[in-house]
C-alpha cells in the first residue's frame, strides 16, 4: 500500500514541476497488450505457458527538449495476462492469470521526419507494482470423485476428466509474501508515428516491448527457475500541448 | 533531409546501448529435469536428483519446517565424497537420506533408496510412548484360522450376536488379506462394520464372493427399523481407494456435502500452488440419509481415508468420533503426472536392453495433494482429534482366560444405546 501511494505521490510532483514548462504534452492513450511468461517448465509433463491478451490506459505527459528529442513519462494500468495449460491427455487443464500492474516508464524521445507527421522511437526503463491478480481456470478434483455406481466400466479414459472430476474457479490470487515480488523493473522500447493538429494535439500510435529484469519470484529457495514477463502493447492516443506553442 | 540523418545517427547509437543492456541483466532461465530422467553414475549425481525432485515435487513445503536449502548445503559435500560402488558408502547414504526427511511433516511419506525404506511419520510413533504399533496384530490372543491376530475383524466380532455375525477373508483376489466384519450388537440394537483396508468397491465389483455378501448385509440392515445406530470401525485401518468415500459414507446420506479442501502443485516452485478445490461426499444412487446415531471409532493407526472417512462422516449432525487422534496422513495420493506432483523415482541407474524396464536408485513415496478440512486446519503430521478422546493399551484390552474388554467400543455402544 505504501508503494502505491509513493508512485501516486511521484507522479503528481512530476505533473506539477512540468506544468511551469513549456512544450509540455499530457494526453491519454490506451490500447491492447499482448504478455509472454518467460519461464522454463519443459520438465513438468504435458504444461506450457501460453502468452494471453490484455489492455492497457495511461496518461502520456512528454516535454519536448528539441525538434527530435523529447522526455515523456507515462504512468499506465496494464494487464500482463498468461496461462499455463496442459496440453495431450491433460487437455481441459488450464490456468488464465490475469495480471494487473501499474507502471511508471520513463523514456527518451527521439523524433524524426516531417514537421507534423512524424516517427518516433522511446527508450527508457520502467518500475510497476503488481497490483492484483485473477484465476480463471480448470483442475482435476482428486476429492470429489464421481457417485458410485454398481456398473463396471472397462472404458478407457482418453481425457484426465474422464477419471477425475474437473473443478472450475474463478477467484482473486491472495499474493504470498514468501513467494510473490510484486516490483517489477525493466526496460522498454517503443515505435510509433505521430501526428500534430494546430499546434495543439498531438495524435500517436505506438507499439512498445516492456521487458521485465526482475524476477516475478522472490528469490526465496535455491534453484529456483526465474519468470520474467515480455509484453507488447499496442496503443493509440491523444497529447495536448499545454502552452499551445511549437 | 540533413537534420534527420543526423538524429537517425544519434537513435541508433541510443538503440544500440538499449539492446546491450536488454540483453545482460537478467538471470539465466534454468532448466529442470524431468522426475526420473537423469542418468546417474555417481552418489553426487543422486543426490541432486533426489534434491531436485523434492523441490518440484513435494507439496506440503508451505506447511513444511524442514529447511530443504540447509539440506542441500549439509548434504551435497557429504554426498560427493561417497562411492556409489561401495557398500558401506551405501549404508553411509541411507543415513544421509533418512537424516535429510527426518523432519519432513506428509505422514505417507516413505522414502525407498536403494532397498531401504524410510518412513519418517512411522519414527516419530514409535518414539511415543503411548504410541502401540500393530496394536491389532500383535495382541496376546488365540490366532484366527489364518495364524495372525486381527483385533477389529476377529477380535470385537466376539461382541456380535452370534447369529448375525458376517465375516470374510479375501485370501483369493489381489486384495488377500482383506478382512471384512459386520454384524449386530446387545440383540440387535446396534450394526457394526469393520475392515482392514478400503478397497471395498474393488472387492464389492469383482473380489470375493464373500466380501460381497457382507457388504450386502450391512447395507440391508441400514434400513432395519429395529437397529437403533450404527459404529464404523476404521481403527487399525490403513487408508486405500478413494472411490470408497462415496461407496460407504455416500450411502448414509441423501445429498452431496463439502467436508474440505485439496490443492496440489502447478509449477516448479515451492510455493507454485493450485487453488484449493471444494472437497465432496456424493450419495450413491437412491441412498437414503441414515438420520439413527453414527459412532466412527478411529485410532493412531487410522490412515489416509480412514481418517478422511473419520473427519467426513464427523460433519454430520448425528455422528460422534470416539477412539485416539489419527495418524495425519491426509493428503491423498495419485500418479505423478495428474499434477506433476507427488511421489517420484530418482536416481535413474539404466535401462534393460531387453525388457525395457528402468531401474531407479530410490523411489519417494509422497501425496499428490495436501487437504485441509472444513475448519480450515490442516491436520496433516498432526492427526486429527476425537471427539471422546479413550487411550488404549494391550493390558486394558486383553484380559486374562481370552476375555475381550475394548473401552472404544463399549463407549461407542453406550452412545448408541445409553
Amino acid at each position: 500500500m505504501d508503494l502505491k501511494k509513493n508512485l501516486s505521490f511521484s507522479l503528481l510532483f512530476f505533473l506539477l514541476s512540468i506544468q511551469a514548462k513549456s512544450q509540455l504534452y499530457v494526453g491519454l492513450e490506451g490500447g491492447g497488450s499482448k504478455n509472454y511468461l518467460n519461464t522454463n517448465v519443459s520438465n513438468l509433463l504435458s504444461t506450457e505457458y501460453n502468452p494471453s491478451y490484455g489492455f492497457n490506459i495511461g496518461i502520456p505527459a512528454l516535454y519536448k527538449i528539441n525538434d527530435w528529442l523529447a522526455v515523456q513519462a507515462d504512468p499506465n494500468y496494464m494487464q500482463k495476462n498468461y496461462q499455463l495449460a496442459r496440453t495431450d491427455f491433460f487437455q481441459g487443464v488450464y490456468q488464465d492469470n490475469t495480471n494487473t500492474y501499474i507502471q511508471l516508464p520513463l523514456m527518451a524521445h527521439l523524433s524524426f521526419g516531417g514537421k507534423q507527421l512524424k516517427g518516433f522511437l522511446n527508450l527508457g526503463g520502467y518500475g510497476g507494482y503488481w497490483l492484483s491478480a485473477d484465476l480463471k481456470g480448470t483442475t482435476p478434483n482428486i476429492l470429489n470423485q464421481p457417485a458410485y455406481t454398481n456398473s463396471v466400466s472397462n472404458a478407457q479414459p482418453n481425457n484426465v476428466f474422464d477419471e477425475y472430476t474437473p473443478y472450475s474457479y474463478n477467484e482473486k490470487y491472495q499474493f504470498d509474501n514468501t513467494k510473490d515480488n510484486r516490483i517489477e523493473l525493466g526496460l522498454l522500447a517503443g515505435v510509433g508515428m505521430s501526428y500534430e493538429m494546430n499546434n495543439k494535439y498531438l495524435f500517436f500510435g505506438e507499439a512498445r516491448y516492456y521487458q521485465s529484469m526482475s524476477d516475478q519470484q522472490k528469490n526465496y529457495q535455491l534453484n529456483q527457475v526465474p519468470r520474467y514477463n515480455e509484453t507488447v502493447a499496442i496503443s493509440l492516443g491523444c497529447l495536448y500541448n499545454l502552452k499551445g506553442k511549437n | 533531409m540533413k537534420r534527420f540523418i543526423y538524429n537517425s545517427h544519434k537513435i541508433t547509437l541510443v538503440l544500440a546501448l538499449s539492446i546491450v543492456c536488454f540483453s545482460s541483466c537478467k538471470k539465466e532461465i534454468t532448466t529442470v529435469n524431468q522426475s526420473g530422467s537423469t542418468l546417474t553414475g555417481n552418489f553426487s549425481q543422486v543426490f541432486n536428483d533426489f534434491w531436485n525432485n523434492m523441490n518440484n515435487n513435494y507439496v506440503f513445503w508451505s506447511i513444511d519446517t524442514t529447511n530443504w536449502d540447509n539440506m542441500y548445503k549439509i548434504y551435497n559435500p557429504l554426498f560427493s565424497k561417497l562411492n556409489l560402488n561401495d557398500s558401506s558408502d551405501e549404508t553411509t547414504a541411507k543415513g544421509y537420506f533418512k537424516k535429510m526427511v527426518d523432519g519432513i511433516v506428509d505422514s505417507h511419506y516413505t522414502l525407498f533408496p536403494d532397498g531401504g525404506f524410510i518412513q519418517p511419520a512411522h519414527d516419530r510413533k514409535l518414539k511415543n510412548p503411548v504410541f502401540i504399533e500393530n496394536l491389532f496384530k500383535t495382541a496376546p490372543f488365540s490366532p484366527s484360522a489364518d495364524g495372525k491376530f486381527y483385533y477389529t475383524n476377529l477380535i470385537d466380532s466376539l461382541y456380535l450376536d452370534s447369529t448375525s455375525k458376517h465375516i470374510a477373508i479375501d485370501t483369493v483376489s489381489s486384495n488377500s488379506n482383506f478382512m471384512i466384519v459386520s454384524g449386530t450388537i446387545n440383540s440387535g440394537e446396534v450394526l457394526y462394520l469393520s475392515f482392514s483396508s478400503f478397497s471395498l468397491v474393488s472387492e464389492y465389483q469383482g473380489g470375493f464372493p464373500k466380501v460381497k455378501a457382507v457388504l450386502d448385509y450391512f447395507f440391508s440392515q441400514l434400513k432395519n427399523t429395529s437397529i437403533k445406530g450404527l459404529i464404523i470401525d476404521v481403527r487399525g485401518n490403513g487408508g486405500g481407494d478413494l472411490q470408497d468415500l462415496n461407496f460407504l459414507v455416500g450411502s448414509l446420506i441423501s445429498s452431496p456435502f463439502h467436508f474440505g479442501y485439496s490443492r496440489s502443485k502447478n509449477g516448479n516452485g515451492r510455493l507454485d500452488y493450485t487453488p484449493w478445490a471444494d472437497a465432496i461426499v456424493t450419495p450413491t444412487a437412491g441412498a437414503v440419509a441414515y438420520t439413527k446415531p453414527i459412532v466412527v471409532l478411529a485410532d493412531g493407526e487410522s490412515v489416509s481415508l480412514s481418517e478422511i472417512t473419520a473427519m467426513s462422516l464427523k460433519l454430520l449432525p448425528n455422528t460422534t468420533f470416539v477412539g485416539d487422534t489419527t495418524w495425519g496422513a491426509n493428503g491423498p495420493l495419485t500418479e505423478n503426472a495428474i499434477f506433476n506432483a507427488g511421489s517420484f523415482n530418482f536416481g535413474k541407474v539404466g535401462t534393460e536392453i531387453a525388457s525395457g524396464n528402468v531401474s531407479y536408485y530410490g523411489n519417494a513415496y509422497t501425496s499428490s495433494t495436501m487437504f485441509k478440512y472444513i475448519d480450515n486446519k490442516i491436520y496433516e503430521g498432526k492427526g486429527f482429534p476425537p471427539d471422546v478422546d479413550i487411550k488404549v493399551t494391550l493390558n486394558n484390552i486383553f484380559l486374562p482366560n481370552n476375555i475381550v474388554n475394548d473401552p472404544q467400543l463399549n463407549k461407542a455402544i453406550s452412545i448408541i444405546t445409553p
